[in-house]
């Protein structure tokens, strides 16, 4: 692979905005997390005028909103509208492509550029003291570990243009002085770096080996961290306690980029309640019910419906006001089931979701086994099952 | 009004209450706060006297308002048998709220609800419940409102039930050996008639005016820097700039009741061209389009019926104030009306009424 080295100037993000200065006369307009005014978060600014690139931090501390919503945010069909350049986290631009394959977002002026990611902190914490968090991911930035990152990002496997379907992406070469790298990942990437003059051969095998060697130290932090939420999450009783305190405000599920429903099911009012006469049989026949019922119901059905495109992004985690671990839950089950059909989302743009395809010879791991193994581990776990249905007991 | 004196704390007395309605079938069942995992409270409907160990009426937490859980109980049709539900004051106003707005019934409800000393946020107790107990029934013992409860709750005026047909004594009562329980209507008394040693009795108003002036004490600290002067349109955008758009204040709100909200309907989405025509304008834009807009459309809708309960605070991640500013503003907006959300569960909401005289302060 051959790209653009470029020295750091200042710091990272100093030179990342050079970066998107060049690569803005390219193109129409440039999607960029920016430090918004009060300087306690970040949001995403589409930006034409040159001079608001001035707030923009490609890559911020935090990410309080998803990317791939962010772009969603736009609407579709956006006519007159030449080209945005969309900078985004290796995991924001794998859920915006799982939102293409679903059409929800349209990406035929959208050029995804990635850069390798830190990770983020939990917004929350963050929030308490911007100006602390933001000294620990400078550090970060040079290359320093730090325990206090998002759980997801701490065992993340794909943080740099590992199995992402982007157009531009952007290394980082911690040594001292530090550079970065750019290169092209599609044809209509290579125009754009061509016309913005940030094109070059130079070699970056000293950059994909550190990418490699880093990848193998998260891989094993993730293995250590899918074994302890198989444990966790072991049978009814280990998932339920997983979200005991759930108070069910559906935050999950509205941060959630891959979550695109208009309006979620488990929200459809009158489908999803029963008839006082109705609550009251259950009642009796449990001695007592939860309310809401659906607590459970609502978090495995969500389950059911994303895990095949969970990009392991941590917003769920990141927004849930009672610290439920459902993204280490959902990016667990995610991969087993993507491991299973042989899926990983966002990795191609032309790759059909497994749901929309028929294959004769599959899921024979599934069907032999009569469970789910574990990803990465050849054990299966036994399909343990109690009689469920839509209505939490309290017993 | 008669008064019960039960035997017992508070929640050991509403236990009781309801095991002995239950047990003299008056009630089918019983809607309340209960332990339904070890430290984890959420709303039951309990059938079973049994179960009624695991209720926990009194403990200061507001998972999710329980007005809103009662509308989802009734929302297609009433209870069909009597159904005893406990509920704090502001859960009660927002059952009532719901009733007029048509998503919820009251029928056939033995409505129980106490003088409350507020609720403290649910993230306080994710390391478990107990040291807040202790501080809570302190203070509820002095009358006192202590720092660890939820801003709203510090400041709230409005925490004698009206409506109420049962009220149990909370605030500014020794409750260690038996708690007071006052019927306050005839259902009430109807219902509660045969539990134990009654007498006729008025309620300490002294004490609770007391408590009453102390809470409004904390008002300006925590509601003033949320006044439309202090605030300004510059304030409320820097206010809510850390928000992150997931709608949670919305979806936790006991009166915020649409299925689908607007900021979420296909009328919500940008149209073609709208984006390149703020950019020509502006030359940038931040995405999610709206965020502010969302908060404001959403004070217009809830500000009447906004009962001050909290709930959309305490489900905010990003630690926004929303409750104290829709408090701020639901006091304003209310007392130009002469209304006050829940009071009384006929009076009209008034945008459903016409007055010829009214709003004088806000037109020529």
């Amino acid at each position: 692979m051959k790209g653009k080295r470029i020295p750091v100037d200042g710091s990272v993000n100093d030179t990342l905005r050079s970066v998107l200065a060049l690569l803005l006369k390219a193109t129409d307009a440039v999607m960029v997390p920016s430090r918004i005014p009060s300087k306690e978060s970040f949001a995403y600014l589409l930006i034409r005028d040159p001079k608001l690139l001035e707030a923009a931090t490609p890559l911020a501390p935090v990410m309080p909103v998803q990317g791939a919503r962010a772009l969603q945010s736009m609407g579709r069909g956006r006519g007159g509208l030449p080209g945005i350049l969309c900078v985004l986290r290796p995991c924001e631009a794998r859920a915006a492509i799982e939102l293409f394959k679903r059409n929800q977002v349209d990406l035929e002026d959208v050029l995804l550029l990635t850069i390798d990611c830190p990770g983020a902190f939990p917004t929350r914490d963050y929030l308490g003291n911007p100006e602390e968090f933001d000294r620990r991911f400078e550090e970060i930035l040079q290359g320093k570990q730090d325990d206090g990152l998002r759980p997801d990002c701490k065992s993340c496997v794909g943080f740099s243009l590992q199995e992402v379907a982007s157009d531009v992406h952007i290394g980082l070469l911690r040594g001292k002085p530090g550079e970065v790298a750019v290169v092209h990942r599609s044809d209509r990437g290579e125009r754009l770096l061509a016309d913005a003059g940030v094109a070059g051969d130079d070699g970056i095998s000293d950059w994909e080996a550190g990418v490699e060697k880093e990848a193998r130290v998260r891989t094993g932090a993730r293995d250590s961290a899918f074994q302890e939420m198989k444990g966790r999450a072991a049978g009814v009783d280990g998932f339920e306690k997983l979200f005991a305190d759930c108070v069910n405000c559906h935050n999950c599920m509205r941060v959630c980029p891959i979550c695109y429903c208009r309006q979620c099911f488990f929200d459809s009012g009158d489908s999803v309640r029963l008839r006082a006469e109705d609550y009251f049989a259950r009642a009796q026949h449990r001695g007592g019910i939860r309310f809401p019922g659906d607590m459970m119901q609502f978090h495995v059905g969500r389950m059911y419906h994303m895990a095949l495109s969970c990009v392991a992004c941590g917003a769920c985690e990141d927004a849930c006001p009672m610290d439920v671990p459902v993204s280490r839950v959902f990016a667990f089950v995610g991969a087993g089931v993507q491991e299973q059909f042989g899926y990983a989302p966002g990795r191609s743009r032309e790759e059909a979701m497994p749901m929309t395809t028929f294959k004769e010879d599959e899921l024979h791991a599934f069907e032999d086994a009569g469970g789910i193994s574990a990803p990465g581990t050849t054990e299966t776990q036994s399909g343990k099952s109690k009689d469920q249905d839509s209505e939490g007991k309290v017993e | 009004m008669k008064r019960f004196q039960v035997p017992g704390t508070p929640d050991e007395a509403v236990r009781e209450l309801l095991g002995f309605l239950m047990e003299q079938e008056r009630i089918r069942g019983a809607f309340v706060l209960a332990e339904v995992n070890p430290g984890g409270f959420a709303y039951t409907l309990i059938a079973d006297r049994q179960l009624l160990g695991r209720a926990a009426p009194t403990v200061p937490l507001m998972p999710v308002n329980g007005g809103r859980m009662v509308s989802r109980l009734t929302t297609l049709e009433p209870v069909p048998e009597p159904t005893a539900v406990v509920l704090r004051p502001c859960e009660l106003r927002a059952l009532f709220e719901l009733v007029k707005l048509g998503q919820a019934r009251l029928d056939n409800l033995l409505l129980i609800s106490c003088t409350c000393g507020g609720v403290v946020p649910t993230r306080s107790v994710l390391g478990g419940i107990d040291p807040v107990l202790e501080k809570h029934r302190d203070a509820l013992e002095s009358g006192v409102t202590w720092d660890g409860l939820r801003d709203t709750c510090r400041v709230c005026a409005e925490f004698v039930p009206k409506g109420a047909d049962v009220t149990v004594a909370l605030v500014g009562k020794d409750t260690r050996q038996t708690t007071d329980m006052l019927a306050e209507t005839e259902k009430g008394e109807r219902f509660l008639e045969g539990l134990s040693p009654s007498s006729e009795s008025e309620p300490d108003t002294g004490m609770l005016e007391r408590v009453g002036e102390e809470r409004a004490g904390h008002r300006p600290a925590v509601l003033d820097r949320f006044s439309p002067d202090a605030l300004g349109i510059s304030g409320l955008i820097s206010v809510f700039g850390r928000c992150i758009n997931c709608h949670a204040c919305s979806n936790a709100c006991p009166v915020c009741y649409c299925n689908t909200c607007h900021f979420e309907s296909a009328d919500a989405e940008q149209k073609p061209g709208t984006v390149s025509d703020e950019l020509d304008q502006r030359g940038g834009l931040r995405l999610p389009v709206g965020t502010i807009y969302y908060h404001v459309g959403r004070m217009l809708h809830v500000s009447l019926s906004c009962v001050g309960c909290g709930m959309c605070s305490d489900a905010c991640p990003v630690n926004i104030p929303v409750a104290s500013i829709f408090t701020r503003l639901a006091g304003s907006v209310q007392g130009m009306f002469d209304y006050l959300a829940g009071r009384d569960a006929e009076e009209k909401i008034p945008t459903s009424t016409f007055e010829a005289e009214e709003l004088k302060e806000v037109g020529a």
